[in-house]
């Protein structure tokens, strides 16, 4: 293992009696292990495989601290902010002796230098480590700490240089070549005379050149601030462009751990709501500006999307890429699909359909783990999590839609991240948004993905009789507003009342039957710069099929005049009642279908001045042997039977 | 190839056209025997599915001089609404009887309904029938137009008394084939249709011939389509004779390079063929010297010039290379 006494390169090794005063100044950072486990795994774990003292311990090391005396312990602020927002509480020091000691407050902190000065709630320690001056480049260096977790040691190397911090040189980080190792961030740098002159913060991952802030830094700052000042870079999946923001803030310190958590989660959730809503205003804004371009393009996602940019700026639908997917019990499915970080999922409980799952939180977690693929190391092996305990956070929310959102997290225990759920209830399962991020991080986690909900978009597809029974429990209907009213239900002649379109749909052409399937295209629709909620799509079907006899019905925007030349010989078709659109009935190509396709409104009779803002495209299908003239009989039926409500300019 | 046989022929492949047949046309579908009710039901299916099959052989809006397209046709005499509504109400007859287990009944009411399904067959077969003609005659006069530009007035007047003659035979025929049911009279019917067609393509073929020799000098196209070997030649003929020229010894049966689609449409025609002869004997390229108005034809001669064999020129003892022309005559009779 690693030498504890060193015989430094350039001058003598530590004197043995300053070591042990060292060592008794310098603690490991440790946080309280969770001490029951709600998971349910694929496998009994493998626990013989972890290290006995890892094993053994109830706490995780994760970094060192040491006393610089008057009751006043130092350590990297990144080591210390693990017990921020942590699932394991406040973090706590360690001696050697194995006794632990509760923060008691923070006197200073510093962001951007990566350090915090701190109290504890009895005194540890009886010695410190005196804060020295920087030495030359040359000399000799210690670098003390919690080595991956092994305890306190001591390792040798030289000060090799002074590398300004690269936002505005406004200090110099100590280079050094002590070894150091992850658990080292947060222990002393110490010189010859064993004087702290820095405080170890990074490894580096290439070279043995690793990183400390001077002691001098933390003096000369003094007590009674948390101070932030860096540029980071920021960005929100749904924008193309990351930004790189300034965050300079301060508060007022000391304050207890507690209080000092609140504060800085509160002061990290601003900063991001803020960074977040400039980045929102730059170009282009949704949904106006060059961005109506976007919303005219013609993507009809079949799974949830959101609306997001693209490469080009444009806001358009985005269903990612697919990532995993599962059988349930009973007929059921669960669907992950993956798009900038963010987990689009869609559950179809299969037999279960049609119970309140609004409310329960639990049961959604299960099947997703499904997919989720998560997974916990256990010494060499990974172990699959297939099942959590109750979720945290059960609650709704509603969209700016007026949509109602189920939200969920689960601790995962073992390692310090939350899974974060959001879903909405359609009449086939539920569908919604997934993601993993850490504890720290699930305030601002959770305020983005209920920002996201506004940009969500899902299909809403069910049989006959799984609306009915999603209908008696959504009473506002297909919208949020209210502003869908529909009948779908076995035996009734389809019909449908919605903000831009109004269909009566006679049994001669589709006969409802408990299995005719119904799928409604929610998206974002662009109206006089705001971008709002709308049935966009009608998909009905006889049979629970994706062919056989149908009606499928599409909202289509007026494309932009630089949207290309499909897009635009298309409108001119639809215009016109020509080529794809011209409504002659024809037969599918070596099957027994036969269908037309049209655009609705008609042009009126003088079409020169016959420039609408939307229209509607109309395909119907027949599985049987219609003669051709009883289609064109059903198509004026058709025609007589739909109203495009929506204002045409 | 015989007139006479093309004409046999033509009465059981009259739907078979090539241009417009992607399969087999709906005249000449198996038609079930209507012996129970499936078999019943798979003629309906027949029957409406032949509306959709006639219609994809034509151009939508594609009409007839009296302004009917094919779909019309189809509309009138194939399963029209009061035969329909007839039909549901005799397979509703039919399942009630069934289910009664009136056997006799059912028996009686399948009897009526093959009555009616196999007269709606004939229908299908007598519209498809119809088209075809049609098309036949048009695709000669289409033909023709370009030597028509150039021909004199008297002509021009007597082809067009000809074409009205035509076109009064056909309604005619038209008139007796479609509606009626009697299967001697629609036999009849279906017979004097083809003469018209064939009347019609004989006439259509002299004229253009006779056209094409008034109007069309040797050799003036310069965007004339030609051939070159490409294989090597087999044995050198041997020259026979004093002769400035190369002459024709023989060549392969020319009945397998008549194209088929052209045969169907009774398209006939002489191309003037120049063909490049080496010493040996070889044919080394082809030229049309003057069309026969039909390029396909044109085409099959080229490639059986290219076959043919060939005595070289011989002056004065020694064999030259040289050019000759002749005519390739494709002839239904």
């Amino acid at each position: 293992m690693l030498l504890s006494t060193v015989a430094p390169a350039n001058g003598g090794p530590l004197a043995p009696e300053l070591q042990a005063r060292i060592r008794s100044a310098t603690f490991e950072v440790v946080l309280r292990k969770a001490t029951s486990d709600p998971l349910s795994y694929e496998r009994a774990l493998p626990i013989e495989l972890i290290p006995y003292q890892e094993r053994i311990d109830k706490f995780h090391s994760v970094g060192t601290a040491f006393a610089i005396g008057n009751d006043r312990y130092v350590s990297a602020a990144h080591v210390m902010l693990l017990g921020v927002g942590s699932q394991f509480g406040a973090p706590m020091l360690r001696d050697s002796a194995g006794k632990v000691f509760a923060l008691a407050r923070v006197h200073a902190y510093s962001a951007h230098e990566d350090y915090m000065v701190f109290s504890l709630a009895e005194p540890a320690s009886a010695t410190t480590i005196q804060a020295g001056e920087t030495p030359g480049v040359g000399e000799p260096v210690f670098a003390v700490g919690n080595a991956l977790g092994e305890g306190i040691v001591i390792r040798d190397g030289l000060l090799t240089s002074l590398t300004p911090e690269p936002q505005e040189g406004r200090w110099n980080w100590l280079r050094f070549s002590a070894a150091a190792s992850p658990g080292n961030s947060g222990g002393p740098l110490l010189d010859a005379g064993g004087r702290a002159v820095g405080i170890v913060i990074a490894a580096n991952a290439v070279e043995n050149l690793n990183y400390a802030l001077p002691m001098q830094q933390v003096l000369k700052a003094g007590e009674g601030t948390a101070s932030f000042d860096m540029r980071l870079p920021f960005s929100i999946p749904i924008v193309w462009q990351p930004a790189v923001v300034s965050i300079t803030d301060s508060f007022k310190l000391p304050l207890d751990w507690e209080e000092f958590s609140r504060r800085y989660l509160e002061l990290d959730l601003e900063h991001y709501r803020a960074n977040r809503q400039a980045l929102m205003a730059s170009d282009p804004p949704f949904p106006g500006g060059a961005s109506a371009k976007g919303l005219a393009i013609a993507s009809r996602p079949k799974s949830p999307s959101l609306m997001a940019q693209d490469e080009e700026r444009r806001w358009i639908s985005q269903g990612g890429h697919s990532k995993e997917s599962a059988e349930l019990t009973g007929e059921g499915s669960v669907k992950l699909r993956e798009f900038r970080n963010i987990g689009l999922f869609e559950l179809e409980p299969g037999k279960q359909v049609g119970q309140p799952v609004v409310g329960e939180t639990s049961p959604l977690l299960n099947p997703l783990l499904k997919v989720l693929n998560v997974q916990r190391p256990v010494g060499t092996q990974m172990v699959r999590v297939t099942s959590a305990g109750p979720s945290v956070t059960q609650d709704t929310v509603k969209d700016g839609h007026g949509r109602l959102w189920r939200r969920g997290a689960w601790p995962l225990g073992f390692t310090d991240v939350h899974i974060l759920t959001m879903s909405l209830n359609t009449p086939r399962g539920e569908v919604g948004m997934v993601r993993i991020v850490p504890s720290r991080l699930r305030a601002v986690g959770e305020d983005e993905m209920s920002f996201l909900a506004d940009f969500f978009q899902t299909p809403m597809q069910g049989n006959a009789s799984q609306w009915k029974a999603f209908l008696e429990r959504t009473p506002e209907g297909a919208l949020p507003d209210g502003s869908v009213k529909m009948i779908f239900s076995a035996g009734k002649p389809f019909a449908f009342q919605g903000p831009s379109l109004t269909a009566s749909i006679d049994p001669q052409l589709i006969e409802v039957n408990d299995e005719s399937r119904l799928t409604l295209e929610t998206l974002l629709v662009g109206d006089a710069g705001r971008a709002r909620l709308d049935v966009t799509g009608i998909r009905l079907r006889e049979q629970d099929e994706d062919d056989g006899t149908g009606l499928v019905l599409l909202r289509q925007p007026r494309p932009a005049p630089d949207s290309g030349k499909d897009m635009t010989q298309r409108w001119s078709q639809m215009l016109s009642r020509t080529k794809d659109f011209d409504g002659v009935e024809r037969p599918e190509q070596g099957t027994d279908r036969y269908w037309f396709r049209t655009s609705i409104p008609a042009p009126p009779a003088d079409a020169s001045n016959w420039d609408p803002k939307i229209l509607y495209e109309m395909w119907y299908e027949v599985d049987g042997m219609p003669l051709p003239r009883e289609m064109k009989s059903r198509r004026s039926l058709l025609e007589k039977s739909i109203q495009v409500t929506e204002s045409p300019r | 190839m015989k007139a006479r046989q093309f004409l046999v022929a033509a009465s059981c492949v009259l739907v078979f056209l090539a241009g417009y047949a992607p399969g087999p046309a709906p005249g000449s579908e198996e038609i079930p025997e209507i012996v129970s009710l499936d078999g019943w039901d798979e003629a309906m299916t027949a029957l409406r599915r032949s509306h959709w099959v006639l219609r994809g052989y034509y151009p939508e809006n594609r009409k007839d001089s009296a302004g009917r397209t094919v779909g019309d046709d189809l509309d009138q005499y194939v399963l029209p609404e009061n035969i329909v509504a007839h039909l549901e109400a005799l397979r509703i007859q039919a399942q009630a009887q069934r289910d009664a287990g009136d056997q006799k009944g059912l028996e009686k009411t399948i009897g009526e309904a093959r009555v009616i399904l196999d007269g709606q067959m004939k229908q299908v077969f007598a519209v498809g029938s119809y088209w075809q003609a049609l098309t036949l005659i048009e695709l000669q006069r289409a033909a023709i137009s370009p030597f028509a530009a150039n021909a004199t007035e008297a002509d021009r007047a007597a082809l067009a008394a000809f074409a009205g003659q035509i076109d009064q035979r056909l309604r005619e025929s038209r008139a007796s084939l479609l509606g009626s049911t009697d299967e001697g009279a629609m036999t009849k019917s279906l017979a004097s249709m083809h003469s018209v067609v064939v009347d019609n393509a004989i006439h259509y073929g002299k004229q253009r011939g006779k056209w094409i020799a008034e109007q069309v000098k040797y050799d003036s196209d310069p965007n004339a389509a030609e051939l070159a070997r490409t294989a090597a030649c087999g044995a050198p003929m041997r020259a026979e004779g004093e002769s400035a020229r190369a002459r024709i010894k023989g060549g392969p049966d020319l009945e397998p390079f008549y194209p088929e689609d052209a045969k169907q449409e009774m398209f006939e025609g002489v191309v003037t063929v120049r063909a490049d002869v080496d010493a040996q004997g070889c044919v080394q390229k082809v030229r049309i010297s003057r069309t026969s108005g039909d390029p396909r034809l044109d085409a099959a001669a080229l490639d059986w010039a290219l076959q043919a064999s060939m005595v070289p020129a011989l002056i004065d003892g020694t064999p030259q290379a040289s050019q000759l022309s002749f005519n390739v005559r494709f002839t239904l009779n």
